[in-house]
């Protein structure tokens, strides 16, 4: 979803030539801890990487976590028995589902923009570079499925391969590569007839060679404030199939099916739908926060400051 | 009775990231008088302080400066003036005619909303006595096709046509002075010259005051009564456009006037000079241009100047400003 | 103006085409037996034949998608597996439920997302800004089906205002029903004059509205601000003030007006991303819109179904985002050139 991206400005504006050094991530990263705000996304994208990595060894009830049911301890509210979020109708603790449900709540959200980008951004660059025949045939299919409100499109497929993370992956996937394949495509456009590219044109290298070394580093920044910017989007998307029953299936600890699990409940048991949706809440949050402050250092052209 | 008196301006900001209360003063005590139905010009390089010293008078000055001194228009005070009253005195006794007609005039709405928003804003009426006053105004800039104007949008017009009507615009409230800044840089020679013609008879018509803004010495020559020369932010020298231009007293008129030669007056980057405008001016003891004057002498370099006066109704900021050159 | 439209029209045509193709081949890829599907697994050989001749789908793909797509054109859409009704009755039947949410969230996401959007830009970096700014990026962030249920468990759950679900009280059809005329209950029953059935459908309709209101609000708001700080800087609101206008002119008409372009782009945006949005807040709040008939043939892989919303969300985007170019060229003069 490119909603947040289009608060931004033009983002196929074109930067000269300067490929990403030591010093310039050290300016990338002294900037970050600047802004508290940025502060605030850093802390908070560095917390729930060290849940994903670690949960199982952090959760208090890890097999509970994982699914296993505990019937003598239903329905414990936040805070008694030893449960600090209590306990769902099985019996189970609601952090350790949380805290193990970590992992594919941000795992399937990075691995699908990445890709996204995989795929989406070479053929964009190539599109943009070549021109011509290639060019429109790429982007005409790219627009086919820019046509869609792209959450719309990946429940569709996810629900036409059959309900399974895997699958909510695939399909977000197929739903955001046009995205990036617009983006790259813009950009390459507006850098194929730079001096340095007709430059390495001339030295005979070859179009993988110019779009690697080329292209690619210049391209850069925008997508990747864009990626930074759509992990959170598709955070949220992941969460929105997973809450409609279209990805991860019970027993898995999943935050977007534990919050409809817990809808039947919500009037006397909040937290069985609140917490893992605050979950969800915090970790697009802290995505949005920490694309928003890239952006601001990366494209300081950009209106949003 | 004078109309417009700038005296002892002086504009600060606070040092933009600085921590330790230090300011920066893109003007320094600058005096400057109009008299009615006169033009003073005001010349000199980019960043001089033209346009501040503009915008102050105007009361228009970012939120972050602060102004000392005194501003008055026909002896009432605008410098402190509570914000109501400035507004009341902008756009009807003061007008301002901008650098860049383009994109001063609203871009998504026809001229005649321009028009109507600021003749109602400040003389009431209908939005048709309106529109009939601007059309009188058009007529008066030499835009004939009154109807067509009105109805175009900015970008549909010329930049001529457009700082016509901006000229015209500046007229409907029948303002005793006119803040006019770098009004024909943007445009092209023969238009820029025509539009120069225009004020100056509009000026002969209504009998307007106009503070005269510009970077192109042809110009202010043309146009001007008297001249105050801008450097760092001081006015370096005051008096009578052709006494000043012929006879310069102060040794940076002299370097301006020898930079003319380009074709259109403009005046070139001062690359005959040695150095740079000083980066913190406050920081100079001294003369602020000591640093490049081809007649510095120690005393420039320890000793501010004062403001010498000169036969002839000059003045000159200038140690060893010459009372015989002037004579 | 004309020939901009048209321009326009005929490549939303060509768009929305192309959206056909793409569902057609989804449901083609697919690898389950639509036939099983109508006739549930114990079907015999020959029916399974019979129904694969009748869904056309013996024959080659090229003929089954101008099937498919003379289907479309003339309001054949197939019959749903699930209610066994025909599509198009179903979803016509439930979109001005989904309607009425929408644009009840619209309104309320446009003023409140342009009036704190302003208001950010004037303080800019003062207190409300800082606060609008995260409350804006909280906006963006919020799932929808949380914050529905944030909602219900403490406006309605804690406070007891509004209502917990559905679009009206069941006992309503008995004392005051909502004559039908335009199918917008909070309409209808202005027009009839029917104030318990008015006050009962707004009741209903808020926490719904405001949920699906969050994220657009956000974004509108985050836009606006932007737009409204490029606007204020600008020459022409200089000129404005050199001119003595009024503050309420300058900022609230010249520059408003400057920047509502934009703004109207990610509200097209926010809108189109909306109808999708719908789905989870008509699932929380039982709403019984388009939505909810939606993720109940997306769990039940009730393809035909499936197959007609998607192509009704398609043309609902290109429909906004063409709506959004005319809107466009209305607001800037300078568009109706290019």
């Amino acid at each position: 979803m490119t909603l947040l991206a289009a608060t931004t400005g033009p983002v196929d504006a074109v930067r000269t030539a300067d490929t990403p050094t030591p010093t310039r991530l050290r300016r990338i990263v002294t900037a970050l801890l600047r802004d508290r705000l940025a502060l605030v996304g850093v802390v908070l994208v560095g917390a729930l990487l060290v849940l994903a990595v670690f949960g199982p060894w952090l959760a208090p009830f890890p097999d509970q976590g994982r699914g296993v049911a505990d019937v003598a301890h239903r329905n414990l509210a936040p805070g008694t028995g030893g449960h600090l979020l209590g306990t769902d109708p099985l019996g189970r603790d609601v952090l350790s589902r949380i805290i193990i449900g970590a992992r594919p709540a941000l795992l399937t959200p990075l691995l699908t923009v990445a890709l996204a980008v995989a795929v989406g951004v070479p053929l964009g660059l190539l599109a943009g570079y070549r021109g011509g025949r290639l060019d429109e045939a790429v982007m005409r299919i790219a627009d086919m499925f820019l046509a869609f409100p792209p959450l719309l499109l990946a429940m569709v497929i996810a629900a036409m391969l059959g309900p399974s993370l895997m699958h909510a992956g695939i399909a977000l996937a197929i739903a955001w590569w046009p995205w990036y394949t617009r983006l790259a495509r813009g950009l390459a456009a507006g850098l194929r007839d730079r001096p340095f590219v007709d430059g390495a044109r001339a030295l005979g290298l070859s179009d993988t060679t110019i779009l690697a070394r080329h292209l690619l580093p210049n391209a850069a920044a925008p997508i990747v404030v864009q990626a930074s910017i759509d992990i959170g989007t598709v955070i949220l998307a992941s969460g929105s199939l997973a809450f409609l029953g279209l990805a991860a299936q019970a027993p898995t600890p999943d935050w977007g099916l534990m919050v409809s699990d817990g809808r039947s409940y919500v009037l006397s048991q909040w937290w069985l739908s609140a917490l893992p949706g605050a979950a969800i809440f915090l970790a697009v949050l802290a995505f949005n926060v920490l694309g928003d402050a890239l952006r601001d250092i990366l494209d300081p052209r950009a209106v949003t400051r | 009775m004078t109309l417009l008196t700038v005296e002892d301006l002086t504009i600060e900001f606070p040092r933009p990231g600085g921590r330790s209360g230090g300011a920066i003063r893109p003007v320094r005590g600058v005096t400057l008088t109009v008299e009615p139905g006169q033009t003073l010009g005001v010349v000199g390089e980019t960043g001089c302080g033209k346009t501040l010293t503009g915008l102050a008078v105007l009361g228009l000055l970012p939120p972050a400066a602060r102004p000392r001194g005194s501003i008055r228009l026909d002896g009432l005070e605008l410098l402190g003036a509570p914000p109501s009253q400035l507004r009341a005195v902008r756009g009807s006794a003061i007008a301002m005619v901008f650098q860049n007609p383009a994109t001063a005039f609203d871009p998504v709405r026809p001229l005649r909303t321009q028009f109507e928003r600021v003749i109602r804003r400040h003389r009431g009426g209908s939005r048709e006595q309106a529109r009939a006053r601007a059309a009188k105004l058009l007529a008066e800039v030499e835009l004939h096709d009154t109807d067509r104007v009105l109805s175009s949008y900015p970008h549909q017009l010329s930049g001529g046509m457009l700082q016509r009507a901006m000229i015209a615009l500046a007229l409907s409230c029948e303002p005793r002075l006119i803040i006019a800044d770098e009004s024909t840089s943007a445009l092209d020679v023969t238009v820029a010259q025509q539009v120069r013609r225009l004020l100056l008879r509009l000026q002969h018509a209504h009998g307007f005051g106009v503070l005269f803004i510009t970077h192109n010495l042809g110009e202010a020559r043309d146009l001007c009564d008297r001249v105050a020369v801008l450097y760092a932010g001081e006015v370096v020298e005051t008096g009578p456009v052709e006494d000043v231009f012929t006879a310069p007293a102060h040794p940076y008129t002299k370097v301006l006037l020898g930079a003319v030669p380009t074709v259109d007056g403009d005046v070139a980057p001062l690359a005959s000079l040695p150095g740079e405008v000083p980066a913190d001016v406050l920081a100079v003891t001294g003369c602020v241009f000591a640093n490049r004057c081809p007649q510095a002498a120690n005393l420039c370099r320890s000793t501010p100047p004062p403001a010498r006066s000169l036969p002839g109704d000059r003045r000159a900021l200038c140690h060893f400003a010459d009372p015989e050159v002037a004579a | 103006m004309g020939r901009f439209l048209l321009r326009r029209a005929a490549a939303a045509a060509a768009v929305l085409l192309g959206t056909t193709v793409v569902t057609f081949v989804l449901a083609r890829v697919v690898p389950a037996d639509p036939a099983l599907a109508y006739l549930g697994p114990k079907a015999r050989p020959e029916q399974i034949a019979e129904i694969h001749h009748q869904l056309g789908l013996d024959q080659s793909l090229p003929v089954q998608y101008a099937r498919y797509l003379g289907g479309l054109v003339r309001g054949d859409w197939g019959i749903s597996i699930g209610t066994k009704q025909p599509i198009t009755s179903e979803i016509f039947g439930r979109l001005p439920a989904t309607l009425e949410l929408l644009t009840a969230a619209m309104t309320v996401a446009l003023v409140l997302g342009i009036a704190l959007g302003v208001i950010a830009a004037v303080r800019q970096q003062r207190l409300a800004d800082h606060v609008i700014r995260m409350l804006a990026i909280g906006g963006v962030s919020m799932p929808a089906f949380w914050l529905g249920l944030l909602l219900q468990v403490t406006v309605f759950g804690q406070l007891g205002l509004f209502a917990l679900t559905g679009r009206n009280d069941p006992d309503l059809e008995f004392t005051d029903p909502i004559r039908k005329i335009t199918g917008f209950h909070l309409v209808d029953a202005l027009l009839t004059g029917n104030a318990p059935g008015f006050t009962d459908t707004l009741t209903h309709l808020v926490l719904p509205a405001l949920t699906l209101a969050a994220y657009p609000i956000g974004v509108i708001a985050r836009m606006t601000r932007a737009s409204m700080i490029e606007v204020l800087a600008a020459d022409h609101i200089r000129a404005a003030r050199a001119y003595g206008l009024r503050e309420r002119m300058t900022v609230g008409r010249i520059a408003l007006r400057g920047a509502l372009p934009p703004v109207v782009t990610v509200a097209g945006l926010t809108l189109a991303y909306s109808l999708t949005g719908a789905f989870f807040v008509e699932v929380v709040f039982n709403w019984p819109g388009l939505g909810q008939f939606a993720a109940t043939a997306l769990l039940n892989a009730d393809y035909p179904a499936i197959m007609g919303v998607t192509v009704l969300g398609a043309a609902a985007y290109i429909l906004v985002n063409l709506a959004v170019d005319i809107v466009q060229a209305r607001l800037d003069p300078r568009v109706r050139l290019a």
